[in-house]
């Protein structure tokens, strides 16, 4: 993006559809992983981003170009992905992830480094923390955002990610221990 | 501020969680992720078939509407009562019977102490009427005697005589 993001937001506000075009290739990629990690399936993350995109389109008039549009859609893709959760059943979200238990781009993938491998049991084992816990893991570590835009995304105070993930760390820590022997090694040896 | 306070006081408990976060983070930056799909097509394919939606969704509600109001007129007119009513209402004619009982008239006379009842014992209970129920109506009494004496009655006059004689 040569122009500034407020200058493209407005132009796409005013109906541009390269601006809207430009905005969605830049962010496409951060709205899919979140939306990845969240789900746990390809086509459902794909379809989660276009629906989060497709809002964010929607609401563009309403939207303050003071503010980050990265955050915003964030927002967008969590809650998305928080009601589809819900609107799937507690059950049937968990039988889902036990039975995508490996990650979609290891089918084939015969070179599989341990760091993959290990992210891999780590995300197995964030998914089995509570959906505030998980989503904070997943903001912070996985998606490297920093501690404001977690907070804007998940609309609680910085203090608040501080704390909430101080306590999610520990119970991962916990279920690590318990439950991922693979991974407890990994991090003890 | 509490929690990094608590984070730099340095026990071995609190360094073996400090080291996790720090595993975790460089754990989580190696998670393999699918490959991103161009989402940028899918996406104004998407707006411009719900922007195309509202006109489809309106001729869709008007033509339920249409089949809903056709077939209330329909259960309407199949009702005699209601194709009554309904026929009323729009002016094109129905006719309209309705039965009344005759207004029971009950007079109690109260006797007074001369044996005469008075002009105010006479207790009239009636049942009012229906205004619109012609075929009800006891209005018109009919003094039978008058017509009968009005009545005339003609008969027939008497046969001429006959000066002919029959054999």
């Amino acid at each position: 993006m040569s122009e500034t993001e407020p200058t493209i937001i407005t132009r796409a506000q005013s109906g541009d559809e390269t601006a809207w075009e430009t905005l969605v290739g830049h962010y496409q990629e951060m709205a899919f992983r979140l939306a990845y990690l969240l789900m746990g399936d390809a086509d459902e993350a794909k379809d989660v981003a276009q629906e989060a995109f497709i809002r964010a389109f929607r609401a563009l008039g309403r939207f303050d170009t003071t503010r980050p549009f990265r955050p915003w859609l964030l927002s967008i893709v969590t809650n998305l992905a928080r009601n589809r959760q819900r609107a799937m059943g507690r059950y049937l979200a968990a039988l889902r992830r036990m039975i995508l238990a490996e990650p979609e781009t290891a089918a084939g993938d015969q070179h599989e480094t341990a760091a993959k491998r290990q992210a891999h049991i780590l995300w197995q084992a964030a998914q089995k923390l509570n959906p505030a816990d998980r989503e904070i893991v997943y903001l912070r570590y996985f998606m490297e955002l920093a501690e404001v835009e977690t907070a804007a995304i998940l609309e609680i105070a910085p203090g608040t990610v501080k704390s909430r993930l101080h306590r999610a760390l520990k119970r991962l820590q916990d279920l690590v221990k318990r439950d991922f022997p693979a991974l407890r090694e990994e991090y003890e040896g | 501020m509490s929690d990094q306070s608590s984070l730099e006081q340095a026990s071995p408990k609190q360094s073996s969680f400090e080291q996790f976060e720090v595993r975790v983070r460089q754990a989580a930056q190696a998670f393999p992720y699918p490959a991103t799909p161009n989402l940028a097509a899918a996406i104004t394919q998407r707006i411009a078939a719900k922007s195309a939606r509202p006109e489809l969704y309106r001729q869709r509600l008007a033509l339920s509407v249409a089949c809903g109001l056709l077939i209330l007129f329909g259960a309407v007119m199949t009702t005699p009562p209601a194709r009554t009513r309904l026929l009323e209402m729009l002016g094109l004619g129905a006719g309209q019977t309705q039965l009344a009982e005759p207004t029971p008239t009950l007079i109690s006379p109260t006797m007074t102490i001369t044996g005469l009842p008075s002009p105010t014992s006479r207790l009239l209970t009636a049942t009012p009427q229906p205004a619109a129920t012609p075929s009800s109506s006891t209005s018109a009494t009919t003094n039978i005697s008058r017509q009968v004496a009005e009545l005339i009655v003609y008969a027939p006059a008497l046969p001429p005589q006959s000066t002919r004689i029959y054999p």
